[in-house]
């Protein structure tokens, strides 16, 4: 059960950190790997602010408006003007891929190469037990930031205009711009959403793992990509479930098989669902065809 | 009756550097139903999303509802203009209902939205029981309807249709076409409608056009062009 609540947890913020890329990839259709290093640059946000003397729960948001602005500035600068050139998905990776290289020397540069740790307080509080199961503090901040999140996605995408045309892009874009709809504005909002919620799920993982250069790559983007293709890529509900499986899955993987398999295990886990399921959990891609 | 709705002249239009459409002239009176006919590669489709501003003309005017226009489908459809193209015609995931709002997209007032899509459901009976259901599970033909109530959410002064019929078994595609009249005859809308499955448009399209290689070839009411002498110069390419 301990393993199943810190894999449900750890889940939640890969979960998230899904559904930002999927929001992404399904009204874009390319792999925006720059995405990654968007969200660690959000958790070194908050380090920088924290290190000012900010409060946690202030640094947070306002480390991730900032990656987000950014996350904006890379599709209405960079991505865009190839889109109107008509550049295929592929060049658009290959040139997400430069950019987060240059972006991730640059954090190497600015914040050197050693771990960043982040902590919300300053001494180290005892775990709560709850029903003879123990939960940190960080983990309980971060399985309710998670779950507020998800929730807000969850209504703003159901219940709002602007959360209609964000899945109506990703069904059917062409559709969209026949209807009348500025579809460039969208984007430009999808991208926001997206980076904010990365960047917020960046800065929660560095409260357990800190933060490094690499992470970027290494740790975000390939988590975000493992927990879509699970869940089903284009699926808002495929990476909800896809991530929460691949955080169970992965700590189960931890305890019997020890830290320094972690990697294994979710690549394992991928490799099984390319040949066995490769539409994933949910298969909404099918779906829009 | 014969006020011209949208008049297009001297439309030229170029795919990289070869020209596919060639100094067309057409215009689409008020209230009519017109057909474009032609055969496959004439530059129907083309002529009519360049009209609403899917492609990018290179030279002539678009002028609808008195007002010179450039282009562009946001304006297009500002305007009162509307398009229902071929292929993809909804949003699989969303609900029927949303697919509707999606149509009056440039609608801010719910209680506008939520008269007009009760008004549409009662004009197209099929929506009604599936109306919460995703549009993924419709059949082809329910999913045209669809399309056509989409088009019409914002009460549009011109609808604009290509190839409504493609894709669809013969008996529906006579349905579908009985409701494009139907359309013309309760909204008024004047309507566009491009395709090649002829006989069943003849009967319910006032006047018409017919394309060959990106050049107007004719014009005039149905009957004159359904002449099969006409049109089988045209499409076995004597004329063109």
């Amino acid at each position: 059960m301990q393993i199943l609540l810190n894999g449900i947890i750890v889940g939640g913020i890969y979960a998230l950190i899904a559904l930002g890329f999927n929001l992404i990839f399904s009204s874009t259709r390319f792999f925006h790997v720059l995405y990654g290093v968007l969200a660690l640059l959000g958790a070194y946000f908050t380090y920088t602010f924290m290190e000012y003397g900010w409060n946690f729960f202030a640094a947070i948001p306002v480390a991730a408006l900032l990656a987000s602005l950014l996350g904006v500035a890379s599709w209405q600068f960079l991505y865009k003007p190839l889109v109107d050139r008509k550049a295929s998905s592929l060049v658009l990776m290959v040139t997400s891929f430069g950019a987060l290289i240059v972006v991730q020397n640059l954090i190497a540069l600015i914040w050197k190469n050693n771990t960043k740790s982040i902590s919300i307080t300053d001494t180290i509080k005892p775990a709560y037990e709850f029903l003879g199961l123990n939960i940190t503090f960080n983990q309980l901040v971060i399985l309710a930031v998670s779950i507020v999140l998800m929730v807000l996605l969850e209504l703003f995408l159901k219940k709002t205009k602007y959360g209609l045309a964000i899945r109506a892009i990703g069904d059917n874009a062409e559709l969209t711009t026949v209807l009348g709809l500025h579809t460039n504005r969208i984007t430009l909002l999808v991208f926001f959403i997206g980076t904010f919620l990365s960047a917020v799920s960046a800065s929660l993982i560095a409260l357990e793992i800190g933060a490094r250069p690499t992470h970027g790559l290494h740790y975000f983007f390939l988590k975000a990509v493992i927990a879509s293709i699970i869940g089903g890529i284009g699926s808002m509900r495929g990476a909800l479930i896809g991530g929460l499986l691949l955080g169970v899955v992965e700590n189960i993987g931890i305890y019997y098989l020890g830290g320094s398999w972690q990697e294994v295990v979710a690549f394992s886990l991928l490799t099984l669902f390319l040949l066995f399921k490769p539409q994933g959990l949910v298969n909404q891609m099918q779906l829009a065809k | 009756m014969n006020n011209k709705l949208l008049n297009v002249t001297n439309l030229d239009v170029h795919f990289g550097p070869t020209q596919v459409i060639h100094n067309v002239d057409y215009h689409v009176n008020e209230g009519e139903i017109l057909i474009l006919m032609g055969p496959n590669g004439a530059g129907k489709t083309v002529l009519l999303k360049s009209t609403f501003g899917l492609f990018e003309k290179s030279t002539g005017t678009v002028e609808f509802d008195g007002k010179v226009i450039h282009p562009h489908p946001s304006s297009m459809v500002e305007a009162g203009m509307s398009f229902v193209g071929q292929g993809k015609r909804v949003f699989p995931s969303l609900t029927i209902e949303e697919n509707l709002r999606m149509g009056a997209y440039l609608w801010s007032d719910k209680k506008m939205i939520q008269a007009r899509t009760e008004e549409l459901i009662q004009f197209f009976p099929v929506l009604k029981k599936k109306f919460k259901q995703i549009a993924y599970y419709m059949s082809g033909g329910e999913q045209q309807i669809l399309a056509l109530a989409r088009g019409l959410m914002m009460n549009p002064k011109l609808l604009l249709l290509d190839e409504p019929s493609i894709g669809l078994a013969p008996k529906i595609v006579q349905s579908v076409f009985e409701k494009i009249a139907e359309i013309n005859k309760t909204f008024g809308t004047s309507i566009v409608v491009v395709e090649h499955n002829l006989k069943s448009l003849l009967n319910i399209a006032h006047r018409g056009y017919i394309l060959a290689e990106g050049k107007m070839l004719m014009e005039g009411p149905v009957e004159k062009l359904a002449d099969s002498k006409n049109l089988e110069k045209v499409f076995f390419g004597e004329i063109a």
